[in-house]
């Protein structure tokens, strides 16, 4: 049986998370441009760059699991996606509403917000097309490749404000030349940016421990020894 | 700061957003504790009426 330590990193994390939300409500400055509703960004950033953080982890599982023919990998990449899927999610709705005091709409279909829609739905269709095949060869090369297509809208999604005109802002934190924001503003989001990867990580190895043991369950009832 | 955001009222926006990040993300964190703790429980009670 697995143990529980895994519960540990994530407990910090969920602890780090709420210090870091009052930092970002009643420490960071207003700014200039935008008043009090950028606040916003603390929780729409660091939600973003861990739904990436997920689809790296993702393409990781995913050479793993064409390379082994156990179902070791499999669970981790599924428990990745469920975390995907949902800072993705995060990520849309944030911004969405960060979108209506700021552009008048809640949505409109720009390159970042696309490209972005299109991770989710895709993080969505890994897990039902997981659901829908049987357990075995197939379904762990076809949950690999898609995997793997799931990384490669990442880099699109960062560089879509780059190659095209959008209504999303430009890189605001890694850019040459520096970041264009305050000091206490990038220490607040930077580290909001690393408590959610130890979150999202923890989440990944949480969840994937769950579906291990369920796995075993299942097995033992199917050898009748429930 | 635009004319638009220095006519709305940021505050529900904000509660909004966070408001839904703490479901989504403390919310997912409480599942998998108690999912954790029913799979723990099931495993055990297995294991116990082994001969």
């Amino acid at each position: 049986m697995t143990s529980r330590k895994a519960f540990i990193p994530l407990l910090i994390g969920l602890a780090a998370l709420s210090l870091q939300w009052l930092l970002a409500w009643y420490w960071v400055p207003v700014d200039g441009a935008q008043g009090e509703v950028y606040r916003i960004i603390y929780l729409h950033v660091p939600s973003a760059f861990a739904a990436f953080l997920a689809a790296a982890v993702l393409l990781i599982t995913s050479i793993c699991v064409l390379r082994s023919n156990s179902d070791k990998w499999i669970f981790t990449s599924r428990a990745t996606t469920e975390v995907g899927l949902i800072f993705t999610t995060l990520t849309l709705a944030s911004g969405s509403i960060w979108g209506k005091p700021t552009w008048g709409v809640w949505w409109t279909w720009d390159a970042r917000l696309t490209t972005t829609l299109l991770l989710a739905l895709m993080y969505g269709g890994w897990l039902l097309l997981y659901q829908a095949l049987p357990q075995g060869d197939s379904r762990r090369r076809s949950c690999a490749v898609l995997g793997i297509m799931i990384a490669a809208d990442v880099p699109i999604i960062y560089k879509s404000v780059n190659w095209w005109r959008t209504l999303h802002q430009p890189q605001t934190i890694i850019r040459s030349g520096g970041s264009t924001m305050d000091g206490e503003m990038l220490t607040v989001l930077l580290g909001g940016v690393a408590i959610m990867a130890v979150i999202t990580l923890s989440m990944i190895w949480v969840r994937r421990d769950i579906l291990i043991l369920e796995n075993e369950l299942e097995e033992k009832s199917l050898r009748g020894e429930t | 700061m635009n004319e638009l955001t220095a006519t709305t009222n940021a505050s529900p926006y904000i509660f909004a957003a966070y408001i839904l990040g703490f479901i989504c993300i403390y919310g997912f964190s409480g599942w998998l504790y108690l999912k954790r703790l029913r799979v723990e429980r099931f495993l055990t009670v297995l294991n116990k009426d082994k001969p």
